[in-house]
């Protein structure tokens, strides 16, 4: 019946939970309890199933939320008795809403408070329950005042694990469930009524008795769920105003203030110092803890103090490098403007003289080609001119009937040789001198062409120096860049590095 | 209930937590191990009669908790106590090294005279042990003390660390050592014996008269 996940009040109870995001983080510290708490984890509900597996998930998620409160709550830490209410806790939700419900149970509902000064509020309990059973169970009350019995021997437990620890799973939701609808005075309902229907026996047993009453039968008789019904109701039904819980408060308060002045004085003082002493040692040892922490805390930043130094000069030292790298590298990049520049110069000198020389060689040519034009021009004309002629000659030979005969349809040369021969004599001279002329202009022509094949080779030849030399700039442009570009690199690597 | 005895001594069982004094109680009254035990929240109670050298003792026995921010609430316990069974964890030596601390507590608290026995325990687990037997006889010789190496697991030597040390509180009532009438001395005379003398107490820690029904 205790193997299930009580999933309904899950819903009930988590809706106390507070919102702590944080819990993560604080699982990671570490607590000083550490071994306190793993001792305890497998002696709680050792033989229920979810946590009775040492390493099993109810022991682990157990040590996690003990743990956690631990840090959570370093005033209070882990305190034996808190795990028996977290598994309760644990049984109906996750780990998270678990370890919000427990801190919300030990906060707002009050529960840390019975662990703080020493118990203090615990004792104050004790003595607000007896003077309720005086009021609601006198006969018991009296019965336990005779055999010397006294409610820290038996309600310890009860008030420190919320009744968690001794009894029936079912019975202990039940009063879970009753405390986080009424609050902590819950505890005397539940406690009341535990005494009142344990009443008949407990009146017959001696001290003896009534402990092994409380240790054995008590927890026994709620196995039956009738009879934890049946308590729970009882609970329910007595009330208890908080009134009457103030009023026994302060009656305790003025009890133990009484108490410490009738105190002899001496055994007061030698209490006092006692205390005292035990603080003073206590604080001496954590003076000692903190001097040793602040002295080898020192050493470590002088070590640290050090090394960052050493690393600081270092790194100066890189940097004044890398500035003069930075400054030769600048040097360099001048020197190779410089450079390109004069190339540059040389480059457009050269240019210029080609391209004159290109001009001059293209109006040779121009002219060349006028001359040429011309020439063929006036041959054309003569040619003309000389046709125009010998028709004028053959239209007189026409005219003329002796010398028609020359010029017959048979043989047209035959009469014309005559003619030729007057003709020849003017022809031949003219020939002469149009062959001269011509022979002399197909020289002149040979020249011309000859100078243009060797202007065209000067034009490649400054072509091709041209390019050269453009080759040239544009590699000592590249050496240049890079060499730039490489040494700012570095130069800027190492600052980057030095600001890091 | 109506046992009848010479002598009530109130005994202690004080040690850090986890050494298994609840266990120790436990074999001792039930002898049994007690499989699946609880860590103990504030005090729990036990007793038995024992017939130590020819006299019926009853020891009532206060098992403390072993965590330290109880003492606040044990240190009630302590007054009056006859004897302690002072026990750590022989695969511990975490909690042998506080031994000096409870026994501080013993003396201080309870009475100067109050006779303690220390009971190395969980002397079954001998493979896993961190504390010589010599090393913590020398301790308990150094600091007056009985000494026995105990296990709650298999019974051994838990009888008599608690009757060893009752008849060292007889003897010490023989010799006179002890005095029974003195308040606070942990011991009572049973109905067996000078019932006449025994003075009703209204001291917390003192126990109850012994039903005589």
């Amino acid at each position: 019946m205790q193997n299930y996940r009580h999933s309904s009040r899950s819903c009930r109870w988590h809706v106390n939970k507070t919102n702590l995001c944080t819990r993560e983080a604080r699982h990671s510290l570490e607590s000083p309890q550490d071994s306190a708490i793993t001792r305890d984890i497998n002696r709680t509900f050792p033989a229920h199933d979810y946590f009775k597996d040492t390493g099993g998930d109810g022991q682990d998620s157990l040590y996690k939320i003990c743990k956690a409160y631990s840090v959570y709550d370093e005033e209070i830490g882990y305190c034996q008795g808190q795990s028996f209410l977290a598994a309760v806790l644990l049984l109906h939700m996750p780990e998270e809403q678990a370890f919000s419900v427990l801190v919300k149970i030990m906060f707002d509902y009050g529960l840390r408070e019975l662990f703080k000064q020493n118990f203090e509020d615990l004792h104050c309990k004790f003595y607000q329950l007896e003077r309720l059973m005086q009021e609601y169970i006198p006969d018991l009350y009296n019965h336990f005042l005779d055999i010397s019995l006294e409610a820290h021997m038996y309600a310890s437990q009860w008030f420190l694990t919320l009744f968690t620890a001794k009894f029936p799973l079912y019975m202990v939701f039940h009063i879970i469930d009753l405390l986080l609808c009424e609050g902590i005075s819950v505890i005397f309902n539940v406690a009341l009524g535990l005494l009142k229907t344990s009443k008949d026996d407990l009146l017959l047993t001696d001290f003896e008795g009534a402990l092994k009453f409380f240790r054995v039968q008590l927890p026994k008789r709620y196995r039956s769920e009738e009879n934890a019904k049946k308590l729970m109701e009882l609970a329910c039904s007595m009330k208890i105003s908080q009134k009457k819980l103030k009023k026994y408060e302060k009656e305790y308060h003025t009890m133990r203030e009484q108490q410490a002045q009738q105190e002899d004085p001496i055994e007061r003082f030698e209490r006092e110092n006692r205390r005292l002493q035990e603080a003073n040692m206590r604080l001496e040892q954590e003076n000692d803890d903190l001097a040793h922490e602040l002295v080898t805390s020192k050493i470590a930043l002088r070590k640290d103090l050090d090394n960052a130094e050493e690393k600081a000069d270092a790194l100066n030292k890189e940097l004044l490098m890398t500035k003069q790298k930075l400054i030769d590298a600048e040097e360099e990049k001048r020197r190779l403007e410089d450079e390109s520049a004069q190339l540059k110069e040389m480059c457009r000198r050269e240019l210029d003289k080609a391209e004159s020389e290109i001009r001059k060689n293209s109006s040779i040519i121009g002219d060349y080609k006028q001359i040429c034009s011309q020439l063929s021009e006036r041959l054309e004309k003569q040619q003309t001119a000389n046709k125009v002629e010998i028709e004028k000659i053959r239209q007189k030979v026409d005219d003329c009937e002796r010398c028609r005969g020359f010029f017959n349809k048979e043989g047209r040369i035959k009469g014309m040789s005559s003619a030729k021969e007057v003709l020849d004599e003017d022809t031949d001279e003219e020939k002469e001198t149009l062959k001269n002329q011509l022979r002399e202009m197909e020289l002149e022509l040979a020249q011309t062409k000859l100078q243009l094949v060797e202007a065209e080779c000067k034009i490649q030849d400054l072509e091709h120096h041209l390019g050269l030399a453009l080759n040239e700039v544009q590699a000592a442009k590249k050496t240049w860049f890079n060499r730039t570009l490489s040494s700012i690199k570095t130069a800027t690597g190492v600052q980057g590095k030095e600001t890091c | 209930m109506a046992e009848t005895y010479d002598f009530l001594f109130k005994f202690l069982v004080i040690g850090s937590a986890g050494t298994g004094k609840s266990c120790l109680l436990h074999q001792f009254i039930e002898n049994k191990f007690k499989q699946d035990s609880n860590h103990t929240i504030g005090v729990e109670f036990g007793s038995r009669v024992v017939n130590v050298g020819g006299k019926t003792v009853k020891l009532q026995i206060w098992d403390t908790a072993g965590q330290e921010r109880f003492r606040s609430v044990t240190r009630s316990y302590y007054r009056g106590a006859a004897g302690a069974l002072l026990v750590y964890d022989i695969t511990s030596r975490e909690t042998y090294n506080s031994l000096a601390a409870w026994l501080t507590d013993a003396r201080t608290l309870a009475s100067p005279n109050i006779v303690v026995i220390l009971c190395g325990n969980k002397k079954d687990l001998d493979p896993e042990r961190e504390v010589t037997f010599l090393e913590a006889s020398r301790f308990a010789q150094e600091n007056e003390l009985m000494f026995l190496e105990t296990s709650a697991l298999t019974g051994e030597n838990v009888e008599e660390a608690f009757l060893k040390c009752a008849r060292t509180i007889l003897n010490k009532i023989d010799s006179g050592e002890l005095d029974p009438e003195r308040m606070g001395s942990g011991i009572q005379y049973g109905d067996a014996s000078l019932r006449q003398l025994r003075q009703p107490r209204s001291a917390q820690a003192v126990a109850p008269q012994p039903c005589g029904c």
